[in-house]
């Protein structure tokens, strides 16, 4: 009998450029574990290192732990991943409550987060807020 | 993933909470409880916190544990971490908080296997 399912080539996907994976989640602190494993999933694919695979695992979830400090009840997480020849970019975007604001720069948070990742920004706007890490890809296939 | 966990027992004057699996903002609170629960009455001396089953720790951890040592000192007991491995040892490095929580020096030179 012929395979109901065929595995596509191994490289074929890592070799297109620019694939973007984004993932909605409810803005809840126990959805922040599927967030890491998604991401440690995707950075290993990407053939990260296995240091570069946890350090991102944890800046993903310190990113996400912020919004989700800012963001009102029954919001939505989005947790969009960019994936170039040369890097791996994630924006975190969730909307903010009312007067709402991101932790300052002497936070643990942001300690974690900027001795983890590689660049990070913030992008706020009324309405929601936006924390995006670029970690380079040091051994693209 | 790994489950979290947390309990108490009691050595002598010393509280050691077992800690096991990932410890975040969805877990963190259960760890302050257990913090709340057990260090307010000043009966120990020390509490250790033991992280070697810890698989993940993040920022909230963090806070988590300083608040259980403020809660602690406020009852003359002193409260530290011990056999803490790989990233999480890392996290506690980074947020400078490794001296404070009495991180060893040898805790996290074994980075292997800590990525699950």
């Amino acid at each position: 009998m012929a395979p109901l399912t065929q595995l596509a080539p191994g490289d074929a996907a890592a070799t297109r450029k620019d694939d973007v994976v984004v993932l909605v989640v409810p803005a809840d602190g126990s959805y922040l574990a599927v967030l890491r494993t998604a991401t440690a999933g995707l950075a290993a694919r990407l053939q990260f290192t296995l240091d570069e695979i946890e350090d991102l695992r944890i800046a993903v979830d310190e990113a996400c732990a912020m919004l989700l400090a800012v963001a009102p009840t029954g919001a939505d997480l989005t947790c969009e991943f960019e994936v170039t020849p040369e890097a791996l970019a994630i924006n975190v975007t969730a909307p903010v409550k009312d007067s709402a604001a991101l932790p300052g720069g002497q936070s643990f948070s942001w300690q974690v987060l900027t001795a983890l990742a590689g660049t990070v920004s913030t992008e706020t706007t009324d309405e929601q807020a936006t924390i995006r890490l670029v970690k380079n890809r040091t051994n693209p296939t | 993933m790994a489950k979290f966990t947390v309990s108490a027992d009691v050595e002598g004057t010393a509280l050691i909470v077992n800690v096991a699996g990932e410890v975040d903002m969805a877990t963190a609170p259960q760890l302050t409880a257990v913090f709340d629960e057990h260090l307010g009455g000043g009966r120990y001396q020390t509490c250790e916190v033991d992280l070697r089953r810890v698989t993940f720790l993040d920022s909230t951890g963090i806070k988590a544990l300083l608040t259980g040592q403020t809660r602690a000192n406020g009852t003359g007991c002193t409260l530290r971490v011990r056999a803490a491995s790989g990233w999480v040892a890392r996290v506690i490095q980074v947020t400078g908080m490794a001296d404070r929580l009495g991180l060893a020096p040898q805790d996290g030179e074994q980075r292997d296997g800590a990525a699950s």
